[in-house]
């Protein structure tokens, strides 16, 4: 296992999307550090106004643009070998399916975590060096507000992985993972304008995935928080099940 | 201070990861190399972790050579199973030929003087068996030791004029005759006599059981000797494979041919340092041995 | 004798409804090349996705180095290349091989530069693998192969798409590495004047059957192009054969001679034995051409 790490560490690096993940990260938080504003990619959950949280707190809530972002490392480790068909190079040599399955698995949430624990920490002691403490909260509060998305994101990665070796296709996978949340805030949006179902709808909004993160960045305990903590952990071992089955189980072709 | 017990555990487990690691990779080498050991194989040691490299690429590179040691005993084994193959081909010769003059002597209506001649030619034959087992004794030692060729100065012309009369009654029965030109001067050269009268000896009998009409053997001096045997011949020679064992031209019809006997001459020149060949045109059949 | 290295027996493939591959039995000596030969669609590439494990068999079973299970180890010893070469297109011939090295744990990077000598590629080394033409995508597909030191090499139809001088260049690397290190191949293809160069063991594939394997020996008593002599005087006939100056003849048995040498007309020397006197009872030519033998075997199988 550790042998198809170190490959795909070493083909991760020769492809153009690893340097487009590091690149906009990195230029997001310059942005902010320079501009002393948060911002990213929302889909219309409520922003955190609160001024009793500092700038980089608030930075982190609006962490749902890594969502996009991982979608480079999972379509570079798992799609690109469909369609290039090199997964058969390595099935027919020495590794099972299982294994296989499990490699890309854990390489790929451990990579993203630890880039996504790296780049936040980064931005922690980048803004705290220029910005001083006007702008940067206590390091235990900050990691706490990291430390609550980890879950959530290693869910988001989880199923990532999961369509990914449903479709193999990588522009059926890129239109899936890409278009859901917009569906899902659309038809949350949509459900919210008729009466009937505006009730049910306000749920579905609280569940929408970028409100999610907003929300534990900012609260990082609590009923809703827990609630979150539990349906990642569901989230993540059902879809690892799934994947499982659905790779050993299926003719690849 | 949780800070530092924080960092001071992680530092911990992440030293305790890398030492179960390494214990894993080394255990699987041991596994592979159990593996490797009971098969014929062409695998190799591989890391499953990369903990370990440079011990692994020396282990290869040790399994390799075993490997090709292997292989060049194999082939040595072969080597010497076919010199014995030869060598008692040699033996034969003049062995059948001896018994085939005894036969002779046995049939009482030939003239005394006669049988006094046939006498002498059985005792020469044997004397040349006695030779050739000496001889027998002396390649395979040098075979198996690897030893090169015992060089010592002689005349290659005085070597020839002895194997052409080895032959010569064999020639003058089938009404034939071997004709040599050579330099008149005395050629100095280094060799080993017992093989260079073997390789004359097989080239001259093979031209007396192939060949028809007269045998005519060529010796210049340049820079290197080159010896040309010429004779004619009926017999469709494929230049190519005859230096080949057990090739013979009869795909019909049957002479009790071995093969064998260029093959032997092209073995000892080659361990003489030389290089032989064949040109065939217009039923002249030609030799050519460079030494 | 020799070890068999891999064996099959009853191995059935059924994609639906298809049958791909119908109760094979097939088996490969150490040290064997054997060709495998049928037209496409016959079930040559389902039966090497079989043994390479890329698919599970319906039913039937194979052994692979004696063994049924098929541990890790077991599968490092085969080296493959199935269907089109697959690589990665921004990756250079290098890097590619480079990122398989590391997968599979090999240690010594100068194994790459080995293997792409053996195919020719080395001077595409740092090329990328898009700007490839097919016959070179093909050689870096042998040479992926051949990279763990595999002991069994399976080849699905590399000759596709390489010139004359690379299949001859080809053909010499695979005789000598099965000389050399003891490689055993199996080489599928449609095209059996290019196996016959290289194999000396041959199976035939139709329809999912395995119809027939022939050594190279059989195959060419089967097929060797001759004449039959049949008469009452085989000595008086072998002189007048000799006398008209061929060689190549082999007196079988009383009443038959077989005459093997290329250029002989059936009607010339008919009448050449007439006309010294031999009393022909029969003159048949005899002997197939690879590429009819093959048609043979397929329309008797149908």
């Amino acid at each position: 296992m550790i042998n198809m790490i170190k490959a795909e560490l070493y083909r991760m690096t020769k492809t153009k999307g690893f340097y487009l993940f590091w690149g906009v990260m990195l230029i997001s938080y310059l942005i902010t550090i320079i501009y002393k504003q948060e911002g990213g990619i929302s889909l219309g959950a409520p922003i955190v106004t609160d001024n009793s949280l500092k700038m980089d707190v608030r930075m982190v809530s609006w962490n749902f643009t890594y969502y996009y972002l991982f979608i480079i490392p999972v379509f570079t480790t798992v799609c690109s070998e469909f369609s290039n068909h090199t997964y058969k190079n390595t099935i027919s040599s020495a590794i099972s399916r299982k294994t296989y399955y499990f490699s890309k698995y854990f390489f790929i949430l451990v990579y993203t975590l630890l880039s996504f624990s790296l780049l936040n920490f980064a931005f922690y002691a980048a803004n705290r060096l220029v910005n001083g403490s006007e702008y940067s909260s206590s390091l235990g509060r900050f990691a706490k507000s990291v430390a609550v998305q980890l879950p959530v994101m290693a869910a988001i990665i989880s199923l990532f992985i999961f369509i990914a070796f449903a479709v193999k296709k990588g522009a059926v996978f890129n239109s899936v993972t890409i278009i859901s949340p917009i569906l899902y805030t659309t038809l949350g949006l949509v459900l919210y304008g008729i009466k009937d179902t505006k009730a049910f709808a306000e749920k579905m909004l609280t569940c929408e995935i970028s409100t999610i993160i907003m929300r534990v960045a900012k609260e990082t305990s609590g009923s809703f928080t827990a609630k979150c903590m539990a349906g990642s952990a569901l989230v993540i071992i059902l879809s690892a099940l799934f994947g499982y089955v659905i790779f050993t189980k299926r003719e690849i072709d | 201070m949780a800070a530092a017990l924080t960092i001071m555990t992680v530092s911990a487990l992440v030293l305790l990861a890398i030492c179960i690691v390494q214990r894993k990779e080394i255990n699987s080498i041991a596994r592979q190399l159990k593996q490797l050991k009971s098969i014929e194989t062409n695998a190799l040691v591989r890391s499953s972790s990369g903990t370990a490299d440079r011990l692994i690429n020396e282990i290869n590179a040790l399994l390799i050579e075993i490997r090709q040691s292997q292989v060049d005993y194999n082939r040595r084994n072969h080597e010497l199973e076919q010199m014995m193959t030869n060598i008692s081909h040699d033996l034969r010769t003049p062995l059948t030929s001896a018994m085939g003059y005894i036969g002779m002597v046995r049939t009482s209506d030939i003239p005394e003087q006669e049988k006094q001649r046939e006498l002498e030619i059985i005792e020469r034959r044997l004397v040349r068996l006695e030779e050739l087992i000496n001889s027998f004794f002396e390649f395979s030692k040098m075979i198996s030791r690897g030893e090169p060729p015992e060089l010592e100065e002689l005349d290659p012309t005085a070597v020839l004029e002895e194997a052409s009369v080895h032959y010569f009654d064999d020639y003058c029965a089938r009404n034939r005759s071997i004709s040599l030109d050579t330099p008149r001067k005395r050629i100095k050269y280094r060799s080993n006599r017992t093989m260079l009268m073997r390789i004359f000896d097989n080239l001259i009998g093979n031209a007396l059981k192939h060949g028809k009409g007269d045998l005519h053997i060529t010796l210049t001096e340049g820079e290197r000797l080159t010896f040309i045997f010429e004779n004619s011949t009926d017999e469709h020679i494929d230049t190519e494979r005859i230096f080949e064992e057990f090739y013979t031209t009869d795909i019909s019809r049957t002479k009790g041919n071995s093969g064998l006997g260029l093959a032997i001459a092209k073995q000892f020149t080659e361990l003489l340092g030389g290089s032989i060949s064949a040109e065939f045109e217009d039923e002249v059949f030609r030799i050519i041995l460079v030494l | 004798m020799n070890e068999i290295i891999l064996s099959t027996k009853q191995l059935t493939k059924q994609y639906g409804s298809f049958t791909a591959l119908n109760e094979a039995d097939f088996s490969v000596c150490r040290g064997d090349i054997c060709g495998l030969i049928g037209r496409n669609g016959a079930g040559k590439t389902t039966l090497m996705k079989l043994v390479t494990g890329l698919t599970e068999p319906t039913s039937g079973s194979y052994q692979l180095f004696g063994k049924d299970s098929t541990n890790s180890f077991l599968k490092r010893r085969i080296g493959c290349l199935i269907e089109n070469p697959a690589f990665f297109g921004s990756m250079t011939a290098f890097q590619n091989l480079k990122f398989y090295c590391l997968q599979k744990g090999i240690t010594d990077m100068k194994k790459i530069d080995e293997v792409l000598e053996l195919v020719s590629l080395t001077d595409a080394r740092n090329k990328k693998f898009k700007t490839f033409s097919l016959g070179m995508k093909q050689r870096l597909g042998i040479a992926f192969a051949m990279l763990d030191d595999p002991d069994i090499v399976i080849l699905d139809e590399p000759i596709n798409g390489l010139d004359p001088i690379g299949i001859a260049e080809l053909r010499d690397t695979f005789r000598t590495l099965n000389r050399e290190r003891g490689m055993t191949f199996i080489i599928s293809s449609h095209i059996l004047s290019e196996l016959y160069a290289v194999a000396d063991h041959f199976v035939f594939i139709e329809k999912g059957r395995l119809i027939k394997s022939v050594t190279k020996q059989e195959l060419d008593l089967e097929c060797s192009r001759c004449i039959v002599v049949k008469c009452g005087d085989v000595k008086h006939a072998s002189t007048v054969i000799d006398s008209l100056g061929i060689t190549n003849y082999k007196v079988i048995d009383k009443s038959e001679l077989r005459i093997y040498e290329e250029g002989v007309s059936a009607k010339e020397l008919n009448k050449q034995l007439v006309t010294n006197g031999v009393e022909v009872e029969g003159l048949t030519e005899s002997g197939v051409s690879l590429e009819d033998y093959f048609k043979q075997l397929v329309s008797e199988n149908n």
